[in-house]
């Protein structure tokens, strides 16, 4: 039923597709680019740059130049790298409009997200009303509204993994998507593993091999190995080492839940 | 000794609250006060050595769904006085994090700007920018010296004088960011957070606020990893000062941007160590200098960079002096332990090298020079209460067939043409010893079961699940029937002390023994009575209360606690740092050092073409002592080898060499090794049990001891190619440019 939905949609926006494609040239340039903007931290970018400082700001990817403002850098890279303008090109990722300047990008990204109003999301097999901002994320609203806070935030760009959910079977970083995109699919959290009082196999191997150090990426981790089995129940080592890549564990705990998920396959590797 | 006990080392047990975990349900900070909250962002500085001339925040301040902004003026974590790029001037609370973080956008700052300096070796020439950390300099220096150096390089054969380092400047990464949650009830302020030291965090809380203590209630349960970043004060003081503000509950749930950015950093080390040996292998002299990057906070952590060559080596005379610096990069603090990591990468690859011109390989050097456990302390004579170090290495060289294995530098290739490498690594340094004092309480319930507030919280160590076999096994209960009752609650707890120093299972593992004993005596007067025998001549086993002469007249705990006369409550605080029992001709009650033991053998593939490292084996043993709660030390001791390849080969926080602005503050851009990354099949735990004469049934820490040995990767890799890459990481682009340096230009 899980895989048939999968198949038949446009699958969601799965993290690794995500990051890999428009995801990250979005996110890179809502986030401010750090790689463009040497002299900022990431969450300096929305402002104005003020700063009037001797030094200079903005530094050209592609040859090191160097420009007081981005509006020059922007403007330099378009004539000198016509192929590669990254900051010319705005792409909402949401309804795919385009935009010429940053400044229209945002606002219209403003206007966007600010709007609220009511969304329904299926949730471990409830449906819920919701009232949520268009620009919440998926974790925040799992988190915050519906109190699923078994989901766990860790970077907010898709990086670690511990907001990883399953939606419609696919496991996805909740913090990468936004509560409207997930309206009418399925949602599977950790905390709906275990709905009917005994543990998933998953969660159970996890316990045996006491595969936990603080267990804060606990829950994103079993649910990306839940993602992995449903799918592949035959899971080889590889699989499972391809299937938590996307999960962080700062502890180093790595091998026991590598050794737990693969006690729940069905392939060769599980001695 | 093993047969005796009945709960303690059993690989068996689970972790206490391992179900909590799984099924999402244990709480960590942000859990708490689901859609009642108000969320921060902070605004970071645009310079990296300025003064706040002005601030404006009224722009922010009328951000649509903006509740309070606060500023240095106001907070007292803050500051007008800017030291790094990134440091936080002000707060905003607001309805979500996006509004908060683009009403943070908003604060506008006027500075007077100062010169700034970023490399430590600059800000050590006279005419250097002063950081502004120190008084009228950016560094100091500070010496120990034992015995007759210069004898001891009269008596060398061999001398061995390098400048070794730097080593990385990294961020701890902790997968829950620094975390608080506050709310006012009245004057009183309740704080959830992940902490790794409830108590000591309180207290500073209430001082930064000048509250009494018992106006601050600090509740700390899940923490999601503390790696020594989770001490400190700053993020819960903003949330609090913000809630007093807003009269609504706050939530600062650092970003992994301020995160990296504003929370504590592992320093980058330099030494120049000179090192003599006769010609027969016997280290005659130790001239060490550690220099630490202290960057802006200046911490003079670096005075522990000496133990590592101090305390694992014998060696009769030397000269261990470190210097402090001061630079404007974001501050510094524990990385699992002060210094020692960085500090064994240099020495051990130091040692390589003397035993390299000694002859020796390195295994063998290594036995020959390291303390033994006859060995008292080489400074102070004390006895060491344990070492474990020559079963470590003896481990870990047969593990991975260290004798077969061994081979000259650069002298052997694999069939498909990598590089064959192997390395090893020794370390003892002063971890893991009793602490401060602590408390412990251990409650005894009417159905036979017991219960232990546990004043430390749940940081990843396994210690609340180590403490709940303390008191089992103490008790004579069964494991089950001990349960965590609340745990890094100052309300409820007693102070627990702080989970750092590798000390948690020995010192609070103490306190908590004796509060078990405290139970047990007033159980067992309870259950004499009812046996009708002296309390002398009681035993507790398995859950039941027996004659010790006669285990057939026994009542169970259950029968016991039901006819308590009053709840039994036993309380118990840490003792002395003493032999518990006679050690090598040293009486039991003498003073005595305890030590945090360890080594690491590695075997690695490096292919030329890219400069790649594969790891074919990594074997890390470590001294517990005695494993209290096995499953427990076997996660940290194989998490130790995680974190060992990540601060060889990953870890990196870099900063833009002009402005000082963090370049990758992200998991993106900051790596941390995944799955993808190493096999994790090929680690393996060693558990060592020297059976410690200090630690409640023999324990040790192990927490520091078992990431300190990534010097045995840079071995190996010189082993591989004949190359020594003293800077960590050790990234493919640093091999391949000593592999070219090696081959002479056609």
């Amino acid at each position: 039923m899980r895989d048939d939905a999968a198949a038949n949609k446009t699958p969601g926006v799965s993290r690794r597709k995500f990051v890999t494609g428009t995801g990250i040239v979005i996110g890179g340039l809502l986030a401010g680019a750090p790689a463009l903007i040497s002299a900022c931290s990431p969450a300096d970018i929305t402002r104005t740059v003020t700063l009037t400082a001797t030094r200079p700001q903005f530094v050209c990817p592609y040859d090191g130049k160097v420009f007081d403002t981005f509006e020059e850098l922007t403007r330099y890279i378009a004539e000198e790298f016509p192929a590669n303008q990254p900051v010319n090109r705005f792409v909402s990722p949401y309804d795919g409009r385009e935009f010429a300047t940053l400044d229209e990008f945002r606002s219209y990204l403003d206007n966007l997200f600010s709007r609220a109003g009511f969304v329904r999301l299926n949730v471990n097999g409830t449906d819920y009303e919701v009232h949520v901002k268009a620009g919440w994320s998926l974790a925040f609203v799992l988190r915050e509204k519906l109190g699923l806070t078994g989901t766990k935030a860790g970077c907010g760009r898709g990086s670690c993994g511990s907001c990883t959910v399953l939606v419609d079977g696919l496991a996805v970083c909740s913090c990468l998507m936004l509560a409207i995109e997930a309206e009418n699919k399925s949602i599977i959290t950790i905390e709906g593993l275990s709905g009917s009082g005994t543990l998933h196999p998953v969660q159970q191997a996890f316990v045996d091999n006491d595969a936990s150090q603080c267990g804060y990426c606990v829950p994103g981790f079993i649910m990306a190995a839940v993602a992995l089995l449903d799918k592949k129940p035959a899971a080889s080592v590889d699989d499972v080492r391809e299937a938590l890549s996307g999960n962080l564990c700062i502890c180093g705990n790595t091998k026991k839940m590598v050794q737990a998920v693969l006690s729940c396959s069905q392939g060769p590797d599980n001695e | 000794m093993n047969e005796a006990l009945s709960v303690i080392g059993n690989p068996a047990h689970h972790d206490k609250q391992i179900v909590d975990i799984v099924t999402g349900s244990l709480d960590y900070a942000a859990d708490n006060l689901p859609g009642k909250k108000l969320f921060v962002h902070t605004a970071g500085a645009r310079q990296a050595h300025a003064r706040i001339k002005n601030i404006d925040v009224s722009k922010a301040a009328a951000v649509d769904g903006v509740k309070a902004v606060c500023t240095y003026v106001d907070c007292p974590v803050f500051s007008d006085v800017i030291l790094y790029c990134g440091q936080e001037v002000a707060a905003v609370a607001a309805v979500d994090e996006e509004t908060a973080a683009h009403a943070a956008g908003l604060v506008e700052v006027e500075y007077t700007v100062s010169p700034a300096v970023f490399d430590p070796d600059e800000a050590m020439q006279p005419g250097a920018p002063l950081v502004g950390t120190f008084a009228d300099t950016n560094y100091y220096f500070r010496e120990e010296y034992r015995g007759d150096i210069d004898q001891g390089f009269r008596q060398a054969d061999v001398v061995v004088d390098e400048t070794l380092g730097w080593t990385n400047y990294f961020q701890h990464g902790t997968i829950e960011t620094c975390t608080a949650v506050c709310y006012w009830v009245g004057e009183h302020l309740y704080v959830r957070t992940g902490s790794q030291n409830p108590f000591n965090q309180r207290a500073l809380i209430a001082s930064a606020l000048e509250m009494p203590l018992n106006r601050v209630h600090l509740i700390s349960h899940g923490t999601g990893v503390g790696h020594g970043d989770k001490h400190f004060r700053d993020w819960a003081v903003v949330a609090a000062v913000l809630s007093r503000k807003a009269g609504r509950p706050v939530q600062y749930a650092m970003s992994r941007a301020e995160n990296f950015i504003n929370r504590t950093h592992q320093f980058p080390m330099k030494a120049r160590l000179r090192l003599g040996a006769t010609s027969q292998g016997a280290i005659t002299a130790i001239d060490s200098t550690f220099y630490g990057d202290a960057c802006s906070n200046g911490w003079p952590l670096v005075v522990e960079a000496n133990d590592p060559l101090k305390f694992t080596y014998y060696c009769p005379s030397g000269s261990f002096k470190n210097c402090t610096i001061a630079t404007n990069k974001p501050r510094i603090g524990y990385w699992r332990c002060i210094a020692h990591p960085p500090a064994t990468y240099l020495s051990e690859i130091a040692i390589d090298m003397l035993a390299e011109k000694t002859g020796l390989d390195p295994l063998e050097f290594r036995l020959k020079n390291i303390v033994t456990p006859e060995t008292p302390d080489q400074d102070s004579g004390l006895p060491l209460s344990s070492n474990g170090l020559k079963q470590c290495l003896e481990k870990l060289a047969e593990a991975i067939g260290w004798n077969e294995k061994w081979h000259q530098p650069a002298a052997l290739k694999l069939p498909d043409g990598r590089l064959h490498g192997i390395g090893i690594c020794a370390h003892i340094d002063p971890h893991g010893t009793m602490a401060l004092p602590v408390g412990a309480i251990v409650n005894i319930n009417r159905d036979g079961s017991a219960f232990i507030n546990d004043g430390i919280s749940r940081a990843g160590g396994g210690t609340n699940t180590a403490h709940c076999h303390i008191v089992a096994e103490t008790l004579g209960m069964k494991y089950d029937d001990v349960m965590v009752g609340d745990w890094g609650n100052t309300d409820v707890c007693a102070d627990g002390g702080m989970q750092g120093g590798s000390t948690r299972t020995i010192t609070a593992g103490a306190a908590f023994y004796m509060a078990s004993l405290d139970a047990r005596n007033q159980l067992f007067e309870l259950a004499a009575a009812m046996l009708g025998v002296p309390p002398e001549l009681i035993e507790a086993r398995d859950g039941k209360i027996f004659q010790s002469d006669n285990p057939s007249n026994f009542k169970t705990y259950l029968e016991v606690c039901y006819r308590m006369p009053y709840p039994i409550v036993g309380r118990g605080y840490t003792w002395e740092k003493k032999l518990q029992r006679q050690v090598e001709g040293f009486e039991a009650g003498t003073p005595c050092e305890v030590r945090g033991i360890s080594g690491a053998v590695c075997e690695i593939a490096v292919d030329i073409e890219t400069g790649q490292v594969e790891i074919l084996r990594f074997y890390n043993a470590v001294d517990a002592g005695r494993a209290i709660f096995w499953k427990g030390c076997q996660n940290q001791i194989e998490g130790g080898i995680e974190l060992m390849i990540g601060q060889a080969f990953y870890y990196e926080q870099i900063l833009d060499p002009v402005s000082g602005a963090t370049l990758n503050a992200s998991y993106l851009d900051h790596k941390f090794p995944t799955t993808l990354d190493f096999d994790c099949r090929r680690h393996e735990a060693i558990i060592v049990e020297s059976g410690d004469a200090c630690g409640p049934y023999g324990c040790k820490g192990i927490g520091e001891p078992c990431v300190s040995n990534f010097g045995a990767l840079a071995n190996a890799v010189y082993n591989a190619t004949g190359k020594w890459i003293h800077s960590p990481p050790i990234t493919p682009a640093k091999i391949l440019a000593s592999l070219e340096q090696a081959q002479p230009e056609p």
